[in-house]
C-alpha cells in the first residue's frame, strides 16, 4: 500500500518535471503568462483594499483575512493548474475520445488524464499565493494552513472530475464544466460571510465553494474542532464519489475514430 | 454602409443558431450578480444610501457595466489568429475593408450578448433586490450611451488585435487591457467608492466611457452628463480610430497574396 501510495506521488512529480522542462523551453511565454497571472492577483486585491479602506469590514472580514482567502484561493487553483493541469479538461476529452491514449497505458487513467497538462499561468497563481502566505501566515499557522490547502486542492479536483464524469453519461458536460468551474471560483473568491441561510448552506455541502476558501479562513482566525472535521469529512465525501462517478462512467466510454496527436 | 449592415445581418442570424451558447456563457454573469447582491447587502448593512448610490441602483449598475463588458464579440482573439495564421491576407481583395468587416460582425455579437446577458442577469437582479425606477424618455439617450460605449470598447479592442502584425501574440495586452476594465473602467464597483485621487485619474481615461458613465446614467440619468458623456466618448472613438486606421494601413501595405 505504501509502496503504490509512493508510485502515485513519484508519476506526478515526474510529469511536473516534464512540465518544467517544457516551460523552460518556452521560457518567455512561460514567464509572461505566469506574470500576467500575477499581475491579475494584484489586480483583485486592489479591488479588495478599495473596499475594506472605504468600509473597514465585510461582515467581520479584515483586511488579513481578505489577505488570507486569496492566498489560499490561489495556492490552490495554482497547484491544480500546475500539477494537474487538465482537471478543466476532463468533459471535452470524455466527448472528443481521447481517453483512448490513457486506457491503453497501464498508468491509472484518471491520474494519468489529470497530470498530462500543466498550466503556465497556474505558477504565477502558485508564486501569489506564496508571498502572501509568507506575509501573513504566521510560523504556528503553517500546518493548519497546509492541511487546509490540500483539502481545498482535493475539492477542487474532484468538483472537476464530478462535473466532467457527467459526459459519460449525457455525452457532453463541455459547457456545464466551464461555467461550474467558473462559479466556483468566482464564489471562492468572496467572504463565505456575506452568504445566509440556504445559500451559505449550498456552499457548505452540495457545491463546496465555501470549503475550499471561506471555512480555512475562519480556521486560521479561530480554530474550531466542528469546523475542522467538517472541512476533512466533505473533502472525503467529495473525493471518493468523484472517483466512483468517473469509474462508473468510464464503463460506458466508447471510443471514437478520432485520431489525436500528443506534442 | 448597406454592405455592412449585412454583414452584421447575416452574422446575427447565424448567432441565433447557437442561441444556447450565449445564453450558457451568460450563467456565469448570473452567478457574479449574485456574489455581488449578496456582498452589497451585507455592506449596505443598515444604511439606505452610499456615495448616492442606493443598493439597488448599485447592484443595477454593476449588471449594466458586467453586460456591456462580458458581452464584447471575441475580436482581439479572432484578429489576432487571422493575423497569425496569414488569413487576413485574404480580405485584402474582397469589396469591403476588413476594419469595418470585423466592426459588423462584432455588433452581430454584441446585440445578442448583451440582450441576453441583460435579459437574465436583471431577472435575478430583480429577484434579489429590486427594481429601479427610470424615466422611460430618458432610454433612448441611454441607448445612444451604450451604442457609443460598446463602439469605444470595439474599436480599442480592434486597435489591440492589429498590434498582432508587430507582437505575435496579443492575449497579453488583451488581458491588460480588460484588467483595466474592471479596475478602472469600474465594472466592479462605481468610481465613487475609490480614494479621491484614483476616481479623478480613472474618470478622464477612455476605460471608464466604456463601462462606468453609461451604467451611471443608466441608474442616475443627467442631461448634463449625458451629454459629456457622448462627446467624450466621440472623442475617444475618434482618436482610437484614428489610430486603427494608421496601425492597419501600415501593417497591410506589408501584406502580399501569393497564389490562391
Amino acid at each position: 500500500m505504501a509502496g503504490k501510495i509512493l508510485n502515485f506521488f513519484k508519476f506526478i512529480w515526474e510529469y511536473f518535471k516534464i512540465s518544467i522542462q517544457t516551460a523552460m523551453e518556452y521560457r518567455m511565454n512561460f514567464f509572461s503568462q505566469a506574470g500576467l497571472m500575477f499581475m491579475n492577483n494584484i489586480i483583485f486585491l486592489v479591488f479588495w483594499i478599495i473596499l475594506i479602506g472605504k468600509f473597514n469590514t465585510i461582515n467581520a472580514w479584515g483586511v488579513k483575512d481578505i489577505m488570507l482567502l486569496n492566498a489560499i484561493i490561489s495556492l490552490s487553483w495554482g497547484l491544480c493548474g500546475s500539477f494537474f493541469g487538465n482537471f478543466q479538461g476532463i468533459a471535452e476529452a470524455i466527448r472528443d475520445g481521447q481517453l483512448d491514449f490513457y486506457l491503453a497505458l497501464p498508468k491509472e487513467e484518471l491520474t494519468h488524464l489529470l497530470v498530462s497538462k500543466s498550466k503556465f499561468s497556474s505558477f504565477g497563481d502558485v508564486a501569489f499565493g506564496i508571498v502572501l502566505s509568507a506575509i501573513f501566515i504566521s510560523w504556528t499557522q503553517v500546518p493548519l494552513f497546509i492541511l487546509c490547502i490540500i483539502c481545498s486542492v482535493i475539492l477542487i479536483l474532484s468538483f472537476a472530475i464530478t462535473l466532467g464524469s457527467i459526459s459519460f453519461y449525457l455525452g457532453s458536460s463541455v459547457e456545464l464544466s466551464n461555467q461550474g468551474m467558473m462559479g466556483m471560483l468566482g464564489v471562492s473568491s468572496y467572504p463565505i460571510d456575506i452568504f445566509s441561510g440556504y445559500t451559505k448552506f449550498i456552499l457548505l455541502t452540495i457545491i463546496p465553494a465555501g470549503l475550499i476558501s471561506g471555512v480555512p479562513v475562519n480556521l486560521l482566525k479561530q480554530f474550531n474542532i466542528q469546523s475542522f472535521f467538517w472541512l476533512i469529512g466533505v473533502t472525503t465525501i467529495f473525493l471518493v464519489f468523484s472517483i466512483i462517478l468517473f469509474k462508473k462512467g468510464i464503463k460506458r466510454y466508447e471510443s471514437g475514430n478520432l485520431i489525436n496527436v500528443r506534442m | 454602409m448597406r454592405k455592412y449592415l449585412e454583414i452584421s445581418k447575416v452574422y446575427l442570424r447565424n448567432n441565433f443558431a447557437f442561441m444556447g451558447d450565449f445564453v450558457l456563457k451568460s450563467l456565469f454573469v448570473i452567478v457574479i450578480m449574485f456574489i455581488f447582491a449578496n456582498l452589497w447587502t451585507v455592506i449596505y448593512g443598515g444604511e439606505k444610501i452610499i456615495e448616492g448610490f442606493t443598493i439597488q441602483m448599485m447592484i443595477w449598475y454593476i449588471l449594466m457595466a458586467e453586460s456591456i463588458i462580458t458581452s464584447e464579440s471575441p475580436i482581439i482573439k479572432d484578429t489576432n489568429k487571422e493575423i497569425q495564421n496569414g488569413d487576413v491576407a485574404y480580405y485584402l481583395n474582397k469589396p469591403y475593408s476588413y476594419i469595418f468587416y470585423n466592426i459588423a460582425k462584432a455588433y452581430a455579437h454584441i446585440v445578442l450578448a448583451f440582450f441576453i446577458t441583460f435579459l437574465l442577469g436583471g431577472l435575478v437582479v430583480y429577484s434579489l433586490v429590486g427594481g429601479i425606477s427610470t424615466n422611460p424618455l430618458n432610454i433612448i439617450f441611454i441607448i445612444i450611451s451604450l451604442f457609443l460605449a460598446v463602439t469605444l470598447n470595439m474599436i480599442i479592442s480592434l486597435f489591440i488585435g492589429m498590434l498582432g502584425f508587430w507582437f505575435e501574440d496579443t492575449v497579453s495586452l488583451r488581458f491588460i487591457y480588460h484588467k483595466l476594465l474592471f479596475t478602472l473602467g469600474g465594472m466592479l464597483m462605481p468610481l465613487e467608492i475609490f480614494p479621491i485621487w484614483l476616481s479623478k485619474i480613472a474618470a478622464v481615461l477612455p476605460f471608464s466611457f466604456v463601462a462606468y458613465f453609461p451604467s451611471k446614467l443608466f441608474v442616475s440619468f443627467n442631461f448634463e452628463l449625458f451629454i459629456r458623456t457622448t462627446l467624450i466618448q466621440i472623442g475617444y472613438i475618434g482618436i482610437f480610430g484614428i489610430l486603427l486606421y494608421i496601425v492597419y494601413k501600415k501593417a497591410s501595405r506589408g501584406l502580399n497574396i501569393n497564389g490562391g
